[in-house]
């Protein structure tokens, strides 16, 4: 593989993120007036580094991996990849347009239907009403959901959401997608469909960033595995992918 | 100036069009009147105030319904667009979270849809106006004006109230008794007239809606229009805004991390 002379498409550099603990710090207004001596001494301890300094190139049509324990920071390097939260230090560069799996269904209102769901959804990942109304039988028929599709959402099974979400951001025309642990949803055929799905987004040259704990899931998809603890990083490991070719 | 493609163009009026379409659908899933109960509330009011200062306070102001039907309309969109506001970034939590788009299509989709109930209770008013039998004048040309300018002025409060609320969610009790202590200081079921001239600096002049209230009834029902008061209504609705947009812009970056 020749993905050392491929363009890099998400280039963080010393980054750092603090989180103030803001619901330790007001909850409410009988707080302010109360405690108020207490809040300084809380605005201090509140603060917690979740990444510390990390830095990382991830190339076009590379499948990254991101190993952590649990509170590893993992979630939280993604969300700074999506852009939906800021660094405190560090940047971030990434080219092309991103479509998170992060939560499947989480962007969905309960009371729309899954029809006005896919299209808000698809607005909110950055697409035209135009360019989802072209994807839009595509998306319906990845998802399995038939006739389900005119009813709200608030009816369907989990499954059937992870389904919905999954399909919508798969078909957006990513240039990276970002997947936190969403495989673990759905039913096992819908897996394997997954998978495929992303075998083929991937010889498309679309990027991908994985989150996982598992190991072994992680090596079977990635190129190369950051693993991550208590926000710093580890390691980062090139797999060898020649030993084993095995389609999902 | 910021350039934007047809591409762009087409999908920020998209992004509006839909999350304004999500806002009004929401509203009144499962309510059978639907947008009717948006004209009843006004209305009760205003059904109350009358018999209360026409007939038992003896209240001396002409076409006294009508006084009150503009005023109250007015109030109510501005009102309700604060209201609507402190949920507008709280209850899309879930939206906020997981993408980034531009927020502030989520409290401008709020002001369309309360700008609509306006236009649509503003309807009712022409049928007072048959009534007391008041004509048209060349003024009402500065309706769709005053409307945009309030608009601007209900964006900025609401862009305020929407990122404060994310941080201290006791803020939506401070509206409610801020909006009724507002609501009663402003010259809405009184007149102008009846101030006291040493009150008038702090109950008018400094008070964009009195402006507002005061320059919608010249307009429809006294037939005239004070440009000193449009000129400041002007300048107030463009300060809320900017104050407002200026907030929510260096708030944004946070709502992820508290919702």
């Amino acid at each position: 593989m020749s993905e050392k002379n491929q363009e890099v498409v998400i280039e963080v550099k010393n980054l750092w993120k603090t989180y103030v603990l803001y619901h330790h710090i007001v909850t409410s207004f009988k707080e302010v007036v109360l405690h108020f001596p207490r809040l300084f001494k809380k605005l201090r301890q509140s603060r917690f580094e979740v990444l510390k300094d990390v830095t990382f190139e991830v190339r076009k049509g590379e499948v990254f991996g991101i190993m952590g324990h649990n509170g590893a920071g993992k979630s939280t390097l993604l969300a700074l990849i999506a852009g939906v939260i800021k660094p405190d230090r560090g940047t971030i560069k990434v080219k092309g347009r991103i479509s998170p799996l992060l939560e499947l269904g989480a962007g969905f209102h309960p009371e729309l239907t899954g029809r006005e769901n896919i299209i808000l959804n698809g607005l909110l990942l950055g697409m035209t009403k135009r360019e989802i109304m072209q994807r839009f039988d595509e998306i319906v028929e990845f998802s399995e959901l038939g006739h389900f599709i005119e009813e709200p959402i608030r009816i369907y099974s989990s499954g059937m959401v992870a389904r919905l979400g999954f399909s919508v951001a798969v078909h957006t025309d990513p240039d990276i997608l970002l997947v936190d642990e969403v495989l673990a949803v759905g039913d096992a055929n819908f897996q394997q469909k997954c998978l495929r799905k992303m075998e083929e987004l991937r010889n498309n040259g679309v990027t991908m960033v994985f989150v996982s704990h598992s190991r072994t899931q992680m090596e079977a998809i990635c190129n190369r595995i950051m693993t991550i603890d208590h926000g710093r990083v580890v390691s980062i490991e090139e797999i060898n992918r020649h030993a084993e070719e095995k389609t999902c | 100036m910021i350039s934007l493609t047809t591409r762009q163009w087409e999908y920020y009026r998209d992004l509006i069009f839909e999350l304004t379409n999500k806002e009004l659908k929401l509203k009144y899933k499962s309510s059978m009147l639907g947008f009717v109960w948006s004209l009843l509330l006004p209305f009760s009011h205003a059904l109350v105030y009358f018999v209360a200062f026409k007939y038992i306070l003896r209240i001396k102001v002409e076409n006294y319904a009508l006084f009150l039907i503009v005023g109250l309309f007015v109030w109510q969109w501005f009102a309700n667009s604060i209201l609507a506001g402190t949920g507008a970034v709280l209850s899309n939590g879930n939206l906020i979270k997981k993408t980034r788009f531009p927020y502030e299509f989520l409290v401008i989709a709020v002001i369309i849809s309360e700008w609509l109930h306006f236009i649509l209770a503003f309807v009712t008013i022409f049928i007072f106006l048959a009534v007391y039998g008041i004509p048209p004048t060349i003024y009402w040309i500065f309706i769709p004006f005053l409307m945009l300018m309030q608009s601007v002025m209900n964006l900025g409060s609401a862009f305020l109230v929407s990122s404060i609320t994310v941080f201290f969610r006791d803020m939506v009790w401070f509206i409610n008794i801020f909006l009724n202590m507002f609501f009663y200081l402003t010259p809405i079921i009184y007149p102008i007239e009846m101030i006291p001239d040493r009150l008038k600096i702090f109950i008018v002049d400094a008070n964009p809606m009195a402006l507002f209230v005061a320059l919608y009834r010249q307009i429809i029902i006294y037939g005239t229009i004070d440009y000193v008061y449009l000129s400041l209504a002007v300048v107030y609705s463009i300060v809320v805004f900017l104050f407002g947009w200026r907030v929510f812009a260096k708030l944004k970056w946070k709502f992820a991390e508290v919702l």
